[in-house]
């Protein structure tokens, strides 16, 4: 079973938090184990080197990790955070767990990263008591992966474009030569605004036909606020970032879906990363803490 | 208008003009979609600060080389 | 009527009766989300012409806001189509708006621009290069443009020291400023504070000093404004001029 959890005093330990002594657990994930029997141990390494386990409970298991309180207590991570050699080393050590599981087919409710359980005790009466609520939100996320999305442009690039489509632009050139200093100033900033509406209209929609494309494919799909301020002339402008819940047999669509070459109409300099398979941190919408 | 560009006491509407036409809030174009509130699963007491999911995020996404079955040859 | 003209974000779901009427003759009224709102007329056109008249109107109106709330400029000529957009927009950008209208309570802004016209010829340089005359041999041709070269970026250096000089009495008195140096080659300094109410006295003193020690520059200060600069959180960085070497930055 659960070699540091049996160790004697174990269960009567009050949990480590910022009294130290004690050993808390770490938590990666929650995993549906219905079909795929987990290994008590897992055979990677996780953060700070510390091994990973699995503690069963009811067709779930928590895998997790036992470390010191101390490591990641929150004023320790405060400091650590500067530190970002660290931070990232065990950030992959994270996903790698994550990783490890994902191919393996486990079905993954991904926790945060830094997340610790004070008593090791505890994390099994989490399972139990709330099994039924994890079942529920596995099942919505099995046998499928999470993919993000970030569509940019360059404002500079789609502003020209715009410019160069825009009837007024060409009767404009033509039609200064005759007006009065005064009027041909504001002629230009009259153009220049409709330029910019037209712009960010095109943009928007774009970003829209994107994501209810993705959207339909997906079988979830979250956005992220992008900055205020519409199109900036100085640099890239985030359009769309998105996150998308995508079943395993639709993958492949999903791809051709995001590399849909653009219309004829499209505007110009207009960049899609996308990044993934992700285990689905945006498709697990539980805070335990209220759960309790 | 006349036929000077701007009259001397419009400094104060070039000074306007520069700020209404070009700064201020802009709510043009349908840029953003639905944002949905979103809240990760966590356990415990200790909650890590967004900065840190971050860096797990930027990580680099998971290799076809460490895939298998279906999910291999899309990275 | 085809849409909603758009005024401000303000920091109250509803605000008194307000004096109109709008851009377009409409009523003025307040589309409230949560804790904010955005104060608009419905408009009959599809664009408003960028006229001085209504430009004025809408400053107008953006000012008697501020007498009785916290207030996001909008940039003039923004029309929405219908509320539901509008509130989606309230609700999209809620975060960004709260966080702003925290920043610019009990402030305002000032603007600042310093003239320099110490070695600059009277009539501004071309913008595009000069083709040698045939008098002169390719290797004098060269010469003159390298040496026109080196006084620019001299003058350019000294525009940023000027700059400095002129930024640090100020920065103590100024809660965020966003600025560029020479924006035209005689525009050493135009800058944007945000500034404590309270506090307007101050900075206008501390400029009349600098006025006084600086004889060869000309300041123009010009305020109290809505905080048009000031409205998002992540200000962009200004765009660099053409003529060279300038930067500009925000500080909060």
């Amino acid at each position: 079973m659960e070699r540091d959890e049996d160790r004697p005093g174990a269960g009567a330990r009050n949990g480590g938090g910022s009294q130290g002594g004690g050993e808390a657990s770490y938590v990666y994930a929650v995993v549906e184990v219905r079909d795929v029997p987990i290994p008590e141990m897992l055979p990677c390494a996780g953060v700070i080197g510390a091994p990973v386990y699995a503690v069963a409970s009811q067709g779930l298991a928590a895998i997790v990790s036992p470390v010191a309180p101390e490591v990641f207590s929150a004023e320790a991570l405060e400091a650590k955070l500067h530190e970002l050699t660290w931070v990232a080393a065990n950030a992959m050590a994270h996903q790698e767990v994550l990783a490890w599981l994902l191919t393996r087919r486990y079905t993954i409710a991904p926790v945060r990263f830094g997340t610790l359980c004070s008593d090791p005790d505890h994390v099994r009466t989490v399972l139990t008591r709330h099994a039924q609520h994890f079942v529920q939100t596995l099942g919505r996320v099995e046998g499928a992966t999470e993919w993000g999305l970030k569509l940019s442009c360059d404002g500079h690039a789609v502003a020209e474009w715009a410019k160069s489509r825009n009837v007024q632009a060409g009767r404009m050139t033509g039609g200064v030569v005759g007006m009065s200093e005064g009027a041909a100033y504001f002629a230009h900033k009259q153009l220049e605004q409709r330029v910019r509406k037209e712009t960010a209209h095109l943009l928007g929609a774009h970003a829209r036909d994107l994501h209810t494309r993705l959207s339909s494919v997906a079988r979830a799909a979250v956005t992220h606020p992008v900055p205020a301020g519409g199109v900036r002339r100085d640099g890239p402008t985030v359009l769309l970032h998105a996150a998308y819940l995508v079943a395993d047999a639709s993958v492949e669509a999903f791809h051709a879906a995001v590399c849909t070459k653009p219309g004829p109409g499209a505007p110009p300099g207009i960049t899609c990363e996308t990044t993934g398979p992700w285990p689905p941190y945006n498709f697990v919408n539980t805070v335990l803490e209220e759960l309790g | 208008m006349t036929g000077r560009a701007f009259e001397d006491d419009d400094v104060t509407l070039l000074e306007l003009l520069d700020r209404a036409l070009e700064k201020g809030v802009v709510l043009w174009g349908d840029v953003t979609v639905s944002v949905a509130d979103v809240d990760l699963i966590y356990v415990g007491l200790k909650v890590l600060v967004s900065s840190v999911e971050t860096a797990t995020r930027m990580r680099q996404p998971l290799t076809a080389s460490t895939l298998s079955g279906p999910l291999a040859g899309h990275s | 009527m085809t849409g909603w003209y758009v005024y401000a974000i303000i920091d109250q779901p509803h605000v008194g009766p307000l004096a109109g009427p709008g851009v377009g003759g409409g009523v003025l009224a307040s589309v409230p989300y949560r804790d904010i709102a955005a104060v608009v007329s419905p408009v009959e056109d599809e664009e408003i012409p960028i006229l001085p008249a209504h430009v004025r109107h809408h400053e107008a109106i953006v000012e008697a806001l501020m007498a009785v709330a916290v207030v996001l400029p909008v940039r003039f000529g923004t029309l929405v189509p219908d509320q539901e957009r509008l509130r989606a927009l309230l609700a999209d950008n809620y975060r960004s708006f709260t966080a702003s209208l925290a920043r610019v309570r009990g402030r305002v802004e000032l603007g600042l621009r310093v003239l320099w016209t110490d070695g600059v010829d009277p009539a501004p340089p071309r913008l595009d290069r000069p083709r040698p005359p045939s008098t002169l041999s390719g290797r004098e041709y060269l010469m003159a443009r390298l040496g026109e070269e080196r006084r620019t970026q001299a003058r350019c250096q000294r525009a940023q020291d000027l700059a400095d000089e002129l930024h640090r009495p100020l920065a103590e008195l100024v809660h965020a400023s966003t600025w560029q140096v020479l924006r035209t080659p005689r525009l050493l300094l135009s800058a944007a504070y945000l500034v404590d109410t309270p506090g307007v006295g101050r900075v206008r003193d501390a400029v009349g000093s600098l006025a006084q020690t600086h004889g060869q520059l000309q300041f123009l200060l010009t305020g109290p404004w809505p905080p048009y600069h000031f409205v998002t959180a992540d200000d962009p960085v200004a765009v660099a001029p053409e003529a060279g070497g300038a930067r500009a930055n925000v500080l909060a």
